[in-house]
């Protein structure tokens, strides 16, 4: 019986896939190149290692400037260069509202993205991303394609789950026009 | 798909902190340090601007 088994009281909730934690760290001196900087921190793939690591690590807004954090799935590296990003792109939102709230929306974020509920069945999601700037906190979600009928329900669902009211808009920018000089959002919601 | 809403997840959530499956210790460690070494960076060019006035 599930009683007589002692191993069942520790049941797991496994995730949909397995997940990678990356840090970029701030640049201190001159000699430290972009993989010093960019390194994943560890994986998860249940809820409860997701809670684990989560509980001790810094919050957004215990981290340094020019900070990242990254949570990718499976081996996806966090570079537009990754086989799987090179035809996707990133929802992007700059946060305007008090730093109160970062911690608050980051976390949504990531349980919304780990736990699939922003994604469609295809994963069109293959990470999420905080930047820590001067200007202030960024978060993105970054997709495998451009196609635009996916893109717009992921970012419709992405407004929810940051609680953006319609004053405030999300952009989308392709990673294929990344190193273009006139970086300019596709879609705006 | 495997799915848990935001709720789901968050009744999920220990009461007790648990044990990360990396070392969080130094983890926390490196960005303290980052993060003094960014302070005094600021102060360096603060004693600059001091300077040129
Ligand atoms: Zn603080
Ligand atoms: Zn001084």
């Amino acid at each position: 019986t599930v009683l007589s088994d002692q191993s069942n009281f520790e049941v797991k909730h496994p995730l949909n896939t397995k997940w990678t934690l990356w840090y970029t760290k701030p640049a201190i001196d001159k000699s430290e190149s972009w993989s010093d900087l960019l390194r994943p921190v560890t994986s998860f793939q249940t809820v409860e290692e997701f809670w684990a690591i989560v509980q001790n690590i810094p919050e957004p807004h215990g981290l340094p400037l020019k900070s990242d954090y990254h949570v990718f799935r499976n081996d996806i590296r966090p570079e537009w260069e990754d086989e799987a990003n090179a035809k996707g792109g990133k929802w992007s939102y700059q946060v305007r509202i008090k730093s109160a709230d970062i911690n608050e929306l980051w976390l949504r974020t990531l349980l919304a993205v780990i736990g699939e509920t922003i994604d469609e069945d295809d994963s069109q999601i293959n990470g999420v991303v905080l930047n820590v700037r001067k200007g202030g906190y960024k978060f993105a979600l970054w997709t495998k394609s451009e196609d635009k009928e996916p893109l717009c329900n992921i970012g419709a669902r992405f407004k929810q789950v940051l609680k953006i009211g319609d004053d405030e808009k999300i952009e989308f920018f392709p990673h294929s026009d990344a190193n273009g000089k006139h970086h300019q959002p596709t879609i705006t919601l | 798909m495997v799915r848990y809403t935001i709720e789901e997840l968050l009744q999920l959530k220990p009461s007790e902190a648990l044990t990360p499956n990396f070392d969080a210790v130094e983890f926390r460690a490196m960005i303290e340090k980052v993060k003094h070494l960014q302070a005094l960076k600021e102060e360096e060019f603060g004693h600059f601007g001091h300077f040129n006035r």
